[in-house]
């Protein structure tokens, strides 16, 4: 049996680049731009963490998500976030059902029983919503009433913030943030990128998404990026940093060892995202923005000065010579 | 070690090579730092003060050139602590970062590793350890110990010196005379003060009036004396001047500064030491 899965694992490692080169494609035909956002999803989806995504509306956040969904054969749901969102409408209920005259109590999987779910505007969910959906996050199983249910792998939440209307919102706690991998922002398209736009959906037809990998390859690819292989320096490297973010002028409080895990792991998965068999420098350095950007919080004086995290972030970078 | 991970075989030969090129360079910084501090010492005149002093004592007397070594070797490790060249920095930046990772990982099995391992392997099989190896560094240094050599030399043989007079060497005497005295029991010390020898250099004091030492002390110098390396043997012995004439004794830098009552003993003893 093990002989069996190492067999595949190693088939699954051969046909790697050319599953990327694949889904890059796919994912190309619908998407226009955005190759930053659709790198570190990838990435995200490979290194087996969860994603919160910050960009203005109308800029294809639900129409990325859907179709990786769809390249990579994965089960996909979305859950508007609104205040009166109850955690049973994520999580699921039990429910009576009747069958042959007798009743049985049967339990009705919520959206989050999927690969790959968009949390949209997570912040206008009610705090105990949010800590229902983090929990599922984070112990990737939800428990109702006494029952736990394991929730099917890969396991995917990317949960969109609208950072413009913040009326009638309720922010993520810091300590909630830590548990998102990574922070992607989406911006606007060039003036080139808005006329492909154009041109591509405003026609008869809009373009399709094929499925260019199953779910079991997903799975042996997220194991293989952990073994891609990375140097003692480049660890060092990556604690430095992380906990240079914990003393760093400006910074009120610094990122977690969580951080560190995840840049050494994000890392890992963009060499193999992009046909490397190592990490390299350029994987931390790239890494280092998504993950440390909502993991640090500033202090008043550096947030009237105009200093923003990425800034803070480059300047730690460019002091360690990373 | 097998199969792809036959990069370590490979990488430790590179590593021997790269270790030996380090110590090289290590002995040429040594050697380099050795003959610069020498030099120095030569200029000052260092050496020829020590010969003369500690003609007796071998290591004493070449103590400057012993200490030029002893510096120069310890600032060539100090250095080489400080610039430790790093092996994998030898290879091109992509090949360093695949080395240095397979390295660190070379106990790992998964198939990444494998594949990284083969392509290592493949890479570090085709390049020779010396070819690597950055021989500006040795050619550098040893121009640098070819001209410092020179100068060593020329400093050697030639009369090229700092200008230095006795009152620069006066703290050394006296550091020399406290140590001395320390040391010394009062019986020897008497023995001196009575027995005037025919040595005129350096303490102890020359002359004795009504008990009191006088301190009357003649270094290694121009005309004044000798320098024990070098001057020739008879250029270190005091022209015989007519008695009376005090510009015939070419200390009179001591002369002048002793004080009045004791000109008159010094002047004879000087008078006497012509004669003899």
């Amino acid at each position: 049996m093990e002989e069996r899965m190492t067999e595949d694992l190693k088939a699954i490692y051969s046909r790697a680049p050319d599953i990327f080169q694949r889904l890059r494609r796919e994912i190309d035909k619908v998407m226009v731009g955005q190759t930053t956002a659709i790198e570190q999803l990838l990435v995200a989806v490979l290194a087996g963490g969860h994603a919160l995504l910050e960009s203005n509306p109308g800029l294809a956040k639900t129409l990325l998500v859907k179709t990786t969904a769809r390249a990579m054969g994965l089960g996909y749901s979305r859950i508007q976030c609104t205040p009166d969102l109850m955690p049973a409408d994520i999580t699921g209920t039990t429910i009576i059902e009747e069958t042959d005259g007798s009743k049985k109590f049967r339990f009705e999987p919520g959206p989050v029983f999927a690969n790959i779910v968009l949390a949209d505007e997570i912040n206008r969910a009610s705090p105990k919503t949010q800590s229902a959906l983090l929990e599922a996050m984070q112990e990737r199983q939800v428990t109702v009433g006494n029952r736990t249910y394991l929730l099917d792998r890969p396991f995917f939440i990317l949960a969109t913030q609208n950072p413009i209307e913040m009326e009638g919102t309720f922010p993520l706690p810091e300590a909630q943030l830590d548990r998102f991998l990574f922070k992607i922002f989406m911006s606007y398209p060039s003036f080139e990128e808005e006329m492909a736009i154009l041109e591509r959906y405003s026609g008869r037809q809009e373009p399709t998404v094929e499925k260019m990998v199953s779910k079991d390859e997903v799975i042996g690819l997220q194991a293989l990026s952990r073994d891609i292989p990375v140097s003692e320096e480049l660890k060092k490297g990556a604690v430095e940093l992380v906990m240079a973010t914990r003393k760093w002028e400006g910074v009120q409080y610094g990122a977690s060892p969580r951080a560190s895990i995840g840049l050494i792991v994000s890392s890992k998965a963009r060499a193999f995202l992009l046909g490397r068999n190592y990490v390299s420098k350029e994987d931390l350095h790239v890494m280092a923005y998504p993950i440390l950007r909502h993991r640090i919080i500033l202090s008043f004086e550096a947030e009237r000065k105009g200093l923003t995290r990425d800034q803070v972030v480059a300047d730690i970078l460019k002091h360690l010579g990373l | 070690m097998d199969g792809p991970y036959e990069f370590l075989i490979y990488l430790k030969k590179i590593n021997v090579a790269h270790h030996r090129f380090q110590i090289l360079i290590w002995i040429l910084n040594g050697i380099v730092i050795s003959l610069l501090v020498y030099a120095v010492a030569l200029y000052i005149g260092l050496p020829a003060f020590t010969e003369f002093y500690w003609q007796d004592f071998l290591p004493l007397a070449i103590s400057p050139a012993i200490l030029s070594v002893l510096i120069g070797f310890i600032a060539a490790s100090i250095l080489r602590r400080r610039r430790t060249s790093d092996l994998f920095g030898l290879f091109e930046p992509e090949l360093a970062d695949k080395v240095r990772a397979a390295y660190d990982n070379r106990r790992a099995r998964s198939f990444p590793m494998q594949s990284l391992a083969a392509e290592v392997r493949t890479s570090l099989a085709g390049i020779r350890p010396s070819r690597i190896l950055d021989w500006r560094q040795v050619k550098v240094r040893m121009a640098l110990l070819i001209v410092l050599g020179s100068a060593t030399a020329i400093l050697a043989y030639s009369q090229i010196s700092a200008d230095i007079t006795p009152s620069d060497f006066q703290s050394i005497a006296d550091l020399r005379d406290r140590a001395l005295d320390l040391f010394a029991d009062q019986t020897a010390e008497k023995k001196v003060e009575v027995n005037l020898s025919g040595n005129i250099y350096g303490k102890p004091s020359l002359a004795v009036l009504n008990e009191e030492k006088l301190q009357l002390v003649l270094y290694p110098g121009t005309e004044a004396g000798s320098r024990a390396k070098a001057t020739e043997a008879t250029e270190r012995l005091f022209k015989p001047t007519p008695p009376g004439g005090a510009s015939a004794v070419p200390a009179e830098l001591y002369i002048e500064s002793l004080p009045p009552q004791n000109k008159e003993i010094i002047k004879k003893y000087f008078e006497n030491l012509a004669k003899g």
